[in-house]
């Protein structure tokens, strides 16, 4: 079962909401884009089950295209990282998981989020850009426009973490 | 039987991965040609009124730019007025046919994206005003793009800054025929491409839209030549333009109606000009 369903639910919205009236007007270079809806999705609860998760995935990024007029770029990209999550999630814990702790920051310790977060952003962003340009001609743009952007994510959801997350109060 | 349902249950992620991927790759595919409606748009209710929303609320704070930028444009035009008064009666036996040629249809976008290589408008004009598909988008400073699908109440513009889309362009200064499409890198700048290396090209040259498609009137302002190279053994100028439109500014357009347009394809389809 898991806990607080709807605020799973509330923040998975407003991640979206987020994306498609803020993060899509920035830019920076115009090589670094945002897409800081993802980390809305990586940070899922882990007691989803796989099946549904990828479901989830889909759906959202079928919304994320509506709003970025590219039909199923995004909803690939997000089925992907749903379909990885849970084969990467144990290989980054080891199985040392102990259930029901909240999968943040300060839940979780920040290495773990490099370590979880930045590499499965990363696929994400990739299979974006290069299903963006469609073809292999603008290599080094379209990599480079994913790296970039990675970070971009990347540091925006750490700050968001920090931010919005309450400490844990530790025994 | 059973073990094939064993199998396809021990491994029921996977194949349910399978099916979400190929979908999406499914709506990719059908999105490639640019020239077919996707059925996945910002066209629909939902998000045309999310994105309305939120552009009413940007626009307070465009609010004095956009002052600025119309107290010119009204400049502009009413020198262009007092300098037309004189033509008027000169052309006033013309008249009625020029005035049946082309409509122009004010529109407001309501969702702009000019960052990413393909790239859309929508705007808050749909069927119920006249909008149809592979009508002209035209702004204030030059030609906006044209477009692809309209629903009840809005439309999607595919924008200039399409790598898939080709606007018939002419130079003005030599009348050379020509053709501008954006390479996908700086939404300020585009490439001119078929101009014959014969023909004189000058920084600063005027790009107009040539008339010859039905898509967009003559005349109507693309940009101007940034830069010029030719290399040795090429056949054509490589020329980079810079666009007229700021399409990170563009708030409204006039979509245009050409009133003969389908007659004019149709002539030209059946002497099979165009195929």
């Amino acid at each position: 079962m898991i806990r607080n369903l709807s605020s799973h639910i509330i923040r998975l919205v407003l991640y979206l909401l987020l994306q498609v009236l803020i993060f899509k007007q920035l830019a920076f270079f115009d090589v670094a884009f945002n897409f800081i809806y993802v980390i809305g999705l990586l940070l899922l609860p882990i007691e989803i089950g796989h099946l549904l998760l990828i479901g989830v995935g889909f759906m959202v990024g079928l919304s994320v295209d509506l709003f970025y007029n590219t039909q199923g770029i995004q909803a690939s990209a997000c089925v992907l990282i749903m379909f990885l999550r849970p084969y990467y999630f144990k290989r980054t814990t080891g199985g040392s998981y102990e259930a029901g702790t909240p999968l943040t920051v300060r839940g979780m310790g920040l290495t773990w989020f490099l370590v979880f977060c930045f590499p499965l952003i990363l696929v994400h962003h990739l299979v974006v850009f290069f299903a963006e340009s469609g073809s292999w001609s603008l290599f080094i743009f379209t990599f480079s426009k994913a790296l970039f952007s990675g970070i971009f994510t990347f540091v925006v959801a750490l700050i968001l973490q920090y931010l919005l997350t309450k400490p844990t109060r530790r025994l | 039987m059973r073990q094939l349902f064993l199998f396809i249950y021990a491994y029921r992620a996977f194949f349910v991965f399978l099916v979400f991927e190929g979908f999406s790759i499914f709506l990719i595919i059908q999105n490639q040609n640019y020239h077919k409606a996707a059925f996945i748009n910002s066209s629909n209710v939902l998000v045309g009124n999310i994105a309305e929303t939120s552009s009413d609320i940007s626009d307070y704070f465009n609010l004095k730019s956009q002052n600025e930028v119309l107290s010119v444009e009204v400049a502009v035009l009413k020198e262009r007025i007092a300098a037309m008064e004189l033509q008027v009666e000169a052309i006033q036996e013309i008249k009625d046919d020029a005035d049946t040629l082309y409509d122009f249809i004010p529109a407001k976008v309501v969702y702009n994206s000019y960052r990413q290589l393909n790239n859309y408008l929508t705007l808050n004009k749909g069927h119920k005003d006249g909008i149809k598909i592979n009508q002209g988008v035209i702004g204030a400073d030059g030609i906006v793009g044209k477009i692809r699908s309209a629903s009840e109440n809005f439309s999607i513009v595919v924008s200039l800054l399409h790598t898939d889309f080709l606007v018939s362009s002419l130079h003005k200064r030599s009348g050379t025929f020509c053709t501008t499409n954006w390479d996908g890198r700086n939404p300020e700048f585009a490439n001119l491409i078929y101009v014959p290396r014969h023909v004189f090209v000058n920084k600063g040259d005027t790009v107009t839209t040539s008339g010859y498609s039905s898509v967009f009137p003559a005349n109507q302002f693309i940009g101007i030549v940034e830069e010029v190279n030719t290399l040795p053994n090429a056949t054509f100028h490589d020329i980079r333009i810079k666009l007229a439109t700021d399409f990170s500014q563009i708030n409204f357009v006039s979509v245009v109606e050409n009133k003969l347009s389908l007659e004019k394809d149709s002539i030209e389809h059946n002497a099979a000009l165009v195929n």
